[in-house]
């Protein structure tokens, strides 16, 4: 009896366990999806804010024609601040295979900085200086620089950002599923053993009624035959353990009352 | 009946299940710790308590009654079934309830029809597992349980009774304990000579013993999505064919040809009649295969029937090209081996040579009745003389598997199949092959069918494998009391 309750408890235990293993298998697993989620965010803003203070700093010195050395910083400190998310975004792309979107936002941050620096270092002036003492029909000034050569490559490098941006939901499916499938993996053991536990629960109602309670009720019964009506005692009553001593302490008890 | 002596058997079947189960995650464990490790764990300890239970409380009989015997059988039958899903649930993947429910079925009952699209894709704990429930199941749950059994030789003879066909039964009138020996000893033998050959041909150890439990068990399960096509190799199919063709033959005959005795397979009418259905349609396939220009030289042509033939005859359902290319003789043919199969008293299913020998026997005296209304003929194999019991009991196992047959049929039909896949579909189950032609091709499976026709299927193999009478009588519990 001892044995059998205690394998229930044990396969509980055991369930429960391999339960708990598998949750914090998937605690793990949504933790580290949020996580990559978050930092996808995070780099993406920072990349967009740096793209949109040098888009800005642009076109007050280029369009607005104001060269003060506040939007020179500005721009500056955007190129940088490109340089180093961009890095850190593509380096991170790497490590999940994507390789295309990667090489693509290194390709842009660069070629949009180095029209930026290209302004900052002034060769744009030089351009538009010797293109307009080779060619008296030169329509080549700061605005056309900026519509035709800087704003699309800005425009490039934009949409390669909201792409990174998105990226993560995109990888997101498979491991939405690899998580399913994890926290699936953590119910089932549960449902298993509860289901062999109810099983095991029957046998023992089972075994428990036809070893102790039914065995108990014939040896009462056998023995009130016995005190009323002198029926010799029953003793093959089928029956184990302590019920069997009783049993047999009756039927001796018996057989020495009948000798005396 | 005493419900507490099935029980405590189903018990020590279901203990045996668990060492298998425990087996398969030290293979697990081998493979880095694959992911099967802990599912394997949980339904190893799961199943041990379960069979723990009775034996706790029940102890051993000194005889069993028939109708006992047969609930034994029975119910360790589905038992296993439902247990063997508990680790396919537990890892989950593509095993849904119905999807775990059809695998385990199909491997307990050797049939070696899956629902899987990615075999490769489960780990080799989980693999091993598959592979061992067909290897359990070709020798029958129920003997295995009974090698543990610390019981009399009567509560043997008569459990095995249901396991065989009744016509091995009398041919072969070994004491059970005899019975026992000759089972274990042929069954492993033969696995691990077909493990070892395997290796030797250039398989690697795992596939090897995979394979050799597949082949021995006649199942058809494959670690590999192409099943023995991926490996490509004439030396593995050919060593696969001897295993298939000698777990296709009565054990007691292979036994008795081992050792020496009188009534070996070169005597045996009955093994005479299976290999030379084999030879013959091969043969024809092969012409056929290659006078419509499927295989570029009659070699190849033969290679490819031969196998297909001998796997589709042992019921082991295992492939090395697509059937379903085939031409309509060569199809009709495969047809015809699926529902015959092999010899009683082997692995395989189906309706089997020995019973289809008797059929042909009884039509051939019929006829000759007609001319000699007086005469007394009888009716023998092998030498031994059947009485009008057994004929009795042979033509109407033949008209239930038809029916059976035909009955599946509209079922799968019901449900939107073609006529080809549905007839396949009904004997490749009831016969325990596996694959069959349309849909359920030989590297197809059964992962389209809807649940309903997946249940159909487990029905139809379980019917099937307790050689349909063994499993009506479940039904009459009134009679058992």
């Amino acid at each position: 009896m001892r044995t059998a309750f205690m394998s229930i408890i044990m396969l509980l235990i055991f369930a429960g366990a391999t339960s708990l293993l598998e949750l914090e298998s998937v605690s793990h697993d949504t933790q580290q999806i949020l996580l990559s989620s978050e930092e996808n965010v995070t780099l993406a803003r920072e990349m967009a804010l740096a793209l949109s203070d040098q888009n800005d700093a642009i076109i007050y010195m280029a369009i607005v024609g104001d060269s003060s050395s506040k939007y020179r910083l500005d721009a500056e400190k955007s190129i940088a601040r490109l340089n180093s998310s961009s890095k850190i975004a593509s380096q991170l792309m790497r490590e999940s295979d994507e390789y295309g979107l990667a090489d693509s936002l290194t390709m842009h941050t660069t070629n949009l900085n180095k029209l930026a620096r290209n302004y900052l270092d002034g060769e744009v002036h030089k351009r538009i200086e010797t293109q307009g003492l080779d060619s008296l029909n030169s329509n080549f000034n700061l605005a056309t620089w900026y519509v035709n050569e800087y704003k699309p490559e800005h425009k490039s490098l934009s949409t390669n950002i909201s792409k990174y941006m998105t990226s993560s939901q995109s990888t997101l499916g498979p491991e939405v599923s690899r998580l399913s499938h994890t926290a699936r993996r953590a119910v089932t053991p549960v449902f298993i053993s509860l289901a062999a536990m109810f099983v095991a629960v029957i046998m023992l109602f089972y075994f428990l009624k036809r070893l102790y309670v039914k065995p108990t009720m014939r040896i009462n019964r056998s023995l009130g035959d016995y005190l009323t009506y002198k029926v010799p005692f029953d003793d093959t009553i089928d029956c184990r353990d302590e019920i069997k001593e009783l049993k047999e302490r009756i039927a001796t008890l018996i057989s020495k009352v009948n000798k005396q | 009946m005493r419900i507490h002596v099935v029980i405590r058997y189903i018990g020590m079947m279901l203990i045996f299940l668990a060492s298998f189960m425990l087996a398969s995650a030290g293979v697990s464990l081998i493979n880095n710790h694959d992911s099967a490790l802990y599912p394997l764990l949980l339904s190893s300890f799961v199943t041990m308590i379960l069979g723990l239970f009775p034996l706790i409380f029940v102890d051993s009989a000194d005889e069993i009654k028939t109708k006992e015997g047969y609930a034994i059988v029975v119910g360790s039958w589905l038992v296993a079934c439902i247990v063997g899903m508990f680790p396919y649930l537990i890892w989950g993947g593509e095993f849904t309830i119905i999807n775990a429910w059809f695998e385990s079925v199909s491997g307990f009952t050797t049939t070696g029809a899956s629902i899987l699209n990615d075999i490769e894709f489960l780990p080799r704990g989980l693999l091993f597992w598959r592979q061992s429930t067909t290897w359990i199941g070709g020798i029958g749950v129920v003997m295995f349980a009974l090698v543990i059994l610390p019981s009399l030789g009567r509560n043997r003879q008569l459990l095995y009774n249901v396991e065989l066909s009744t016509i091995a039964k009398d041919n072969f009138r070994y004491r059970s304990r005899e019975i026992m020996r000759i089972l274990i000893f042929v069954y492993l033998g033969l696995t691990v000579i077909t493990t070892i050959l395997l290796k030797l041909s250039g398989m690697c150890w795992f596939d090897a013993a995979t394979h050799a439990m597949s082949a021995c068990g006649t199942s058809g399960f494959s670690t590999k999505n192409a099943s023995v096509a991926f490996f490509d190799n004439p030396t593995i199919e050919l060593v696969m064919m001897g295993a298939m063709t000698l777990s296709g033959i009565h054990f007691g005959i292979l036994y008795a040809t081992i050792t020496g005795r009188r009534n070996n397979i070169f005597r045996s009418e009955v093994v005479r009649g299976y290999i030379g259905m084999m030879l013959i349609a091969t043969l024809i396939i092969a012409a056929s295969l290659f006078s419509e220009n499927i295989y570029p030289s009659f070699i190849e042509s033969l290679r490819h029937a031969s196998f297909q033939v001998v796997s589709l005859t042992t019921t082991s359902g295992f492939a090395t090209a697509d059937t379903n290319l085939w031409t309509p003789l060569a199809i009709i043919l495969l047809i015809f081996c699926s529902i015959i199969c092999g010899c009683a008293g082997s692995t395989s299913g189906g309706m089997k040579v020995d019973r289809l020998l008797l059929a042909l026997k009884v039509i051939r005296n019929r006829i000759n009745m007609q001319q000699h209304p007086n005469a007394v003929i009888s009716t023998k194999t092998d030498g031994t003389v059947q009485g009008d019991n057994v004929l009795s009991l042979v033509m109407t196992f033949i008209v239930a598997y038809l029916l059976l047959a035909l009955a599946g049929t509209i079922v799968y039909a019901m449900f939107g199949c073609d006529i080809i896949t549905s007839f396949t579909a009904s004997i490749s189950c009831i016969s325990n092959v596996g694959p069959g032609f349309g849909e359920i091709g030989s590297l197809d499976n059964y992962s389209e069918f809807p649940i309903i026709l997946k249940f159909t299927s487990t029905l139809l193999m379980l019917i099937g494998r307790l050689e349909i009478f063994g499993f009506i009588q479940l039904f009459f519990l009134r009679s058992w009391r």
